[in-house]
């Protein structure tokens, strides 16, 4: 009886799961992500994607202008404001319009990506609460989407450096290491922030203002020079330091700053992610009941 | 290897009152009958097999725990305790169009939504043509979806999950959408896959689909399984067990437990004699009305309010909705509360019980109430003055005993009778 109903089942991929019998009860309070299962559905990550990209960019009206404009502005704003007017001293012959826009463009890439993870499930409980699939995989799509503006935003970076008359450093092959370590921080705080606001819907609100004060304890407007060396160790634990050390490190061939510092931001954002993974994995199980 | 597809073991999921201000909402109603210190068990002890390539019902009233037994089975969410071993890929089908999304076009949410219901890119290139043509959409194919109608939706989102092809097919409702053409073709397909050999599981309150389509059924109440076994027996079991709580007249009384959605609510519903008292035994010289109440958020040209009469078999005798109505007699319905009454006239029904299957929707767009047996009445066949009919203890054979008109007439000379072509003509 068993053979006949497995003759049956397409030849594909998903023929590996018929016949096998899965048991279906609650799960242990700590079980880390299935693997197996993430590649078995990563197709879905892909049709994710095309569909957060594409309704991300069809429905506004300027689309793709807007993502070059905001960074644009942000970063007038914060050359008069803060290299002009308040006369923050970037310790290197650099302009500050020029030594800002790296650190402006990572914050941005990072607070869009929280912004969308951390109330994806939120938006997607309709898709939740009817079909199974990986829900981890919202959290994921939600951080690489707003890629797309970072890459938008770039044309700015390239734009000043055409102004400004100079060239990005050789360092700039290492700048796919450091927008990894970017997207890691966003997955990482943003698996975080959805399992949370699963649970807890009052968080989506508090999020923007988290993330403005995030940019504030982040060497972005001003060198990390400028903080007393005694506390120089609390920076090494906001991941951001690194990212935005390594942005400027590798478009501007600004110093870096100290490895250790740098192994300390890798290691914090790994630690991050990976617990976030298993508080993820935990409220998945109910996620449906929550939404 | 297991010898049942499905097989669960004292089955259970506990939901948590209160604290998470969602979800709640289908809880709420199980807590209202009996609480449990803040927790409900939306189902318990649920213990059965399912044999490979046989189709089980599971029905039960609103809130019974169809909806979560369904959910944990298609992994929506973990039960609390005991477990379901399932042997097989399950294909779970809760609603048709899942995940679509309005900015893709119909060919990209074809790959989406299959992939969301397990197949691979390869299964749904496959398939792709097979789909689109199931759904009529050929011209449609590279159209965003948002400038579909809400028929073209549907249609793709059910082509795509008809074209899935899981061992085990889990279905909830879905046949509760969209017309009755639709429907029959919903139908026609799950019983392809139970021809197929799949197994499949479905949750419906329709009870002649459940019946056509499975042999097997399961009854829940308040979340524990109370009957098992041959479709028919459970089935009457269930339709049996429905009772009008106040007589003839049923009203939620909790404004979330009211059947319904942002639009309309039914707060109640009667069968009255002539008189406007509820009742649940009626001669079948006198009318039946049929009293449904309900509020109205805003009044929608395309809302029909109205139900389906069915005999405790499941066989529905007629439908009824106020937009029946020629335009300029049909009734008004303004924003707030409404009451609509529908009057069964007397000399139609026969002797035996009936059940009022509660049907509210926006027409040809979406079910918004898909209740079945919310009302049941009784009916004696007294026939008012015919001495034949009365005479005779026994109800006629037939679902309904309508009282027709006999006239005598003039006979037809036997020339032209012999001649077919002027007796058709002259009829």
């Amino acid at each position: 009886m068993q053979g006949v109903q497995e003759q049956a089942i397409a030849p594909s991929q998903l023929a590996a799961e018929a016949g096998r019998t899965h048991r279906i009860e609650s799960s242990g309070r700590l079980v880390p992500i299935d693997v197996g299962e993430l590649w078995r559905y990563r197709e879905l990550a892909r049709f994710f994607l095309l569909r957060d990209i594409k309704s991300r960019y069809r429905q506004t009206y300027f689309g793709a202008a807007w993502a070059i404009l905001k960074p644009f502005l942000t970063i007038v704003i914060f050359t008069v404001i803060f290299g002009h007017l308040a006369g923050i001293q970037t310790g290197s012959n650099i302009p500050y319009a020029l030594w800002v826009t790296p650190g402006v463009l990572a914050l941005a890439y990072v607070s869009s990506a929280l912004t969308t993870s951390g109330s994806s499930l939120i938006t997607n409980s309709q898709l939740i609460s009817k079909v199974y699939f990986p829900r981890v995989f919202v959290s994921v799509t939600a951080t690489l989407t707003p890629l797309v503006d970072l890459l938008l935003g770039f044309s700015v970076l390239f734009g000043m450096f055409v102004y400004f008359h100079r060239v990005p450093s050789w360092h700039v092959v290492f700048l796919p290491a450091f927008l990894a370590l970017a997207a890691l921080v966003a997955l990482g705080f943003g698996l975080w922030l959805s399992a949370c606001t699963a649970r807890y819907r009052d968080l989506v609100f508090a999020i923007p203002f988290l993330l403005q004060i995030w940019q504030y304890i982040t060497p972005v407007i001003y060198p990390a020079g400028l903080i007393p060396s005694a506390y120089r160790w609390l920076l090494a634990l906001n991941p951001l330091t690194a990212v935005v050390a390594g942005f400027r490190w590798s478009l501007l061939g600004m110093s870096f700053g100290s490895m250790t510092d740098l192994f300390a931001s890798i290691g914090v954002a790994l630690g991050v992610t990976v617990s976030g993974l298993f508080i993820f994995r935990r409220a998945e199980r109910t996620m449906a009941d929550m939404l | 290897m297991n010898a049942y597809a499905i097989s669960t073991h004292e089955l259970g999921k506990r939901y948590r009152l209160g604290r998470v201000e969602s979800g709640f909402h289908r809880v709420r109603r199980f807590a209202l009958r009996r609480p449990d210190a803040g927790h409900i068990w939306a189902i318990r002890d649920i213990t059965f097999d399912v044999p490979h390539g046989s189709a089980l019902a599971v029905i039960g009233k609103n809130g019974a725990g169809k909806s979560t037994l369904l959910k944990v089975l298609a992994r929506i969410t973990e039960p609390t305790s005991g477990y379901a071993d399932v042997t097989g890929r399950v294909g779970a089908l809760l609603e048709v169009g899942t995940g679509f999304s309005p900015e893709l076009t119909g060919r990209e949410n074809v790959y989406l939504n299959g992939t969301l219901l397990g197949m691979s890119r390869n299964d749904v290139r496959r398939r792709f043509d097979d789909i689109v043509t199931f759904a009529g959409v050929e011209k449609h194919i590279d159209t965003p979806v948002k400038w579909y109608s809400s028929g073209m939706y549907v249609r793709l989102g059910f082509a795509v999950a008809a074209h899935m092809e899981p061992d085990i097919l889990v279905v909830d409702e879905v046949l509760a959408v969209g017309d009755a053409e639709f429907q029959k073709r919903c139908l026609g397909r799950m019983g392809e896959a139970v021809g197929e050999g799949r197994t499949v599981l479905l949750v419906s309150h329709n009870m002649q689909a459940v019946r056509r389509l499975c042999r097997d059924a399961l009854l829940l109440e308040h979340g524990r399984i109370v009957a098992q076994g041959d479709v028919e027996w459970v089935v009457r079991k269930f339709l049996a067990s429905v009772e009008a709580p106040e007589l003839g007249r049923r009203r939620w009384h909790a404004p979330s437990e009211r059947p319904g959605d942002e639009l309309c609510r039914i707060v109640e519903i009667r069968a009255t004699d002539e008189d406007g008292k509820p009742s649940t035994s009626f001669f079948s010289s006198r009318p039946v009305e049929v009293t449904i109440e309900f509020d109205l958020s805003r009044t929608d040209q395309s809302l029909t309010v109205g139900f389906d009469l069915a005999t405790v078999d499941g066989i529905t005798v007629f439908r009824s909705y106020q937009t029946d109505m020629a335009e300029d007699e049909m009734p008004t319905l303004s924003p707030g509360r409404n009451a609509l009454r529908c009057t069964v006239p007397p000399g139609l029904l026969n002797s035996g019980r009936y059940v009022v299957n509660l049907r509210v929707s926006l027409h040809s767009v979406k079910w918004i109430v898909h209740d079945d047996a919310v009302l049941y009445f009784d009916v004696v066949a007294d026939h008012g003055e015919s001495l034949f009919l009365n005479a005779n203890a026994q109800a006629r054979p037939g679902i309904v005993a309508p009282i027709l008109g006999w006239a005598s007439v003039e006979p037809t000379s036997d020339d032209l009778a012999e001649t077919p072509t002027a007796a058709s003509a002259s009829w």
